[in-house]
């Protein structure tokens, strides 16, 4: 049943799903409060952890959903596109994209959201996300031996990486996910309440 | 509020843990975890059938012989052999192996050996234990059952010998007499035997009269 046939609502139908999709993701970014960078940017200061507990909790449902599916045989195993990993590039990038995050405090969907919402520090990260894009494109050839071929893992998933069965790895994430909402809390708790006290 | 977190906390492991017992995997993804552990095997000697084995199984009903090729389509229609059922890696990845029982003996076929090993991997992944592969595959039974002008010299030899060098007339399919030479095209010829039959099963009830 799934993934659906897209090609029975035509382009124009397609484009229309895409866009309805694309509002409501930025609506839910928005209404998780993703739209504030200072919100955002609490997350590396450990006094809001709304981020991780955000996406950890949109993680694990779409998990369970998708695997759900499977095993109801709603969704044709190995239908999904799963992205190759390219270790190192992936390392790099993620740090780089992390010191963007702390500075700019966006990521490239919220800055998005934000600009959507007439801020105007999201509509100058978004012109910044829009530069990089084109020096990236123009110096890739420097390190294209890198971005494609350093510690390529090929489209690898964490049951093959842990050679665990797919249930067992579904289950460690929503523990592991579990015990990371419940150090959250203690976090906030900690950082959140020292941030009120005066100086 | 701390009640209603631990609920959806409980609730998210114990659908989970649910999930991860319902869940079978389909053979790709059990051969994407052990492919390291089983192709070792594929690669040996041990799951290879001779073309003349194959064909005393074919014979024999207590080895209860289930043939799968893994060929196109249109060199399946061509020629194959007797009662064989053909399937593609695809579906054999997929799971779609209605049909087959666990201790049915499995050979796989396809023109050299190079995908009838894939497919074995998939078999084996699924539990298929008692899964061979054709020696040669089609290109080994025609140089064995087959006339010499079957297999034409002008077509190149591919990796692992999965591009068709074989020719007939019309796609016959297994009415070729090639496809089934008969019991006694064993008479005289020397083979390994790799496939142990499993004696003729005992009735479940008693006989009549």
């Amino acid at each position: 049943m799934f993934p659906l046939n897209l090609e029975v609502l035509g382009h124009a139908g397609t484009n229309a799903l895409y866009v309805l999709t694309g509002f409501f993701f930025g609506f839910m970014l928005e209404q998780a409060g993703f739209g504030n960078s200072r919100k955002l940017a609490s997350q590396f200061y450990l006094n809001d952890m709304r981020v991780l507990k955000v996406m950890f909790t949109a993680i694990v449902t779409a998990m369970l959903l998708l695997f759900g599916m499977e095993v109801l045989g709603l969704l044709r195993p190995g239908a999904l596109y799963v992205n190759p990993t390219h270790l190192w590039p992936g390392i790099v990038g993620g740090l780089i994209f992390g010191v963007g995050f702390v500075i700019g405090g966006y990521c490239p969907g919220t800055s998005l959201v934000s600009m959507a919402t007439l801020k105007l520090d999201g509509a100058f990260f978004v012109l910044g996300l829009a530069a990089g894009m084109v020096i990236f494109g123009e110096v890739l050839p420097l390190f294209q031996a890198f971005f494609d071929a350093s510690g390529d893992l090929g489209e690898v998933t964490l049951p093959q990486a842990l050679g665990l069965p797919a249930g067992v790895v579904v289950l460690l994430v929503v523990v592991m996910a579990i015990g990371m909402f419940f150090a959250a809390e203690r976090l906030e708790a900690h950082f959140g309440k020292r941030e009120k006290e005066p100086c | 509020m701390l009640t209603r977190r631990r609920l959806a906390a409980a609730s998210a492991v114990l659908l989970a843990a649910v999930l991860a017992i319902l869940h079978r995997p389909d053979p790709g993804s059990r051969l994407a975890a052990r492919r390291a552990a089983l192709e070792p095997r594929a690669a040996s000697d041990d799951i290879r059938v001779a073309p003349e084995e194959a064909l005393e199984l074919l014979y024999n009903p207590a080895a209860r012989l289930r043939l799968l090729d893994v060929r196109e389509e249109n060199e399946f229609n061509l020629f194959h052999l007797p009662g064989t059922r053909r399937v593609t890696l695809e579906a054999l990845a997929q799971g779609q192996i209605a049909g087959l029982a666990r201790d049915d003996t499995v050979i796989v076929v396809s023109n050299g050996e190079g995908r009838a090993r894939e497919a074995w991997l998939l078999l084996a992944a699924a539990g298929f234990e008692r899964s061979y592969v054709l020696r040669g595959g089609i290109h080994g039974w025609l140089a064995t059952f087959g006339r010499p002008e079957r297999i034409d010299p002008s077509r190149p030899v591919c990796p692992q010998d999965e591009c068709r060098r074989y020719r007939f007339e019309a796609a016959l399919g297994e009415r070729h007499p090639e496809a089934d030479p008969g019991p006694d095209a064993l008479i005289g010829r020397t083979f390994e035997r790799k496939v142990r039959v499993q004696g003729a099963q005992k009735r479940k009830s008693g006989s009549c009269g």
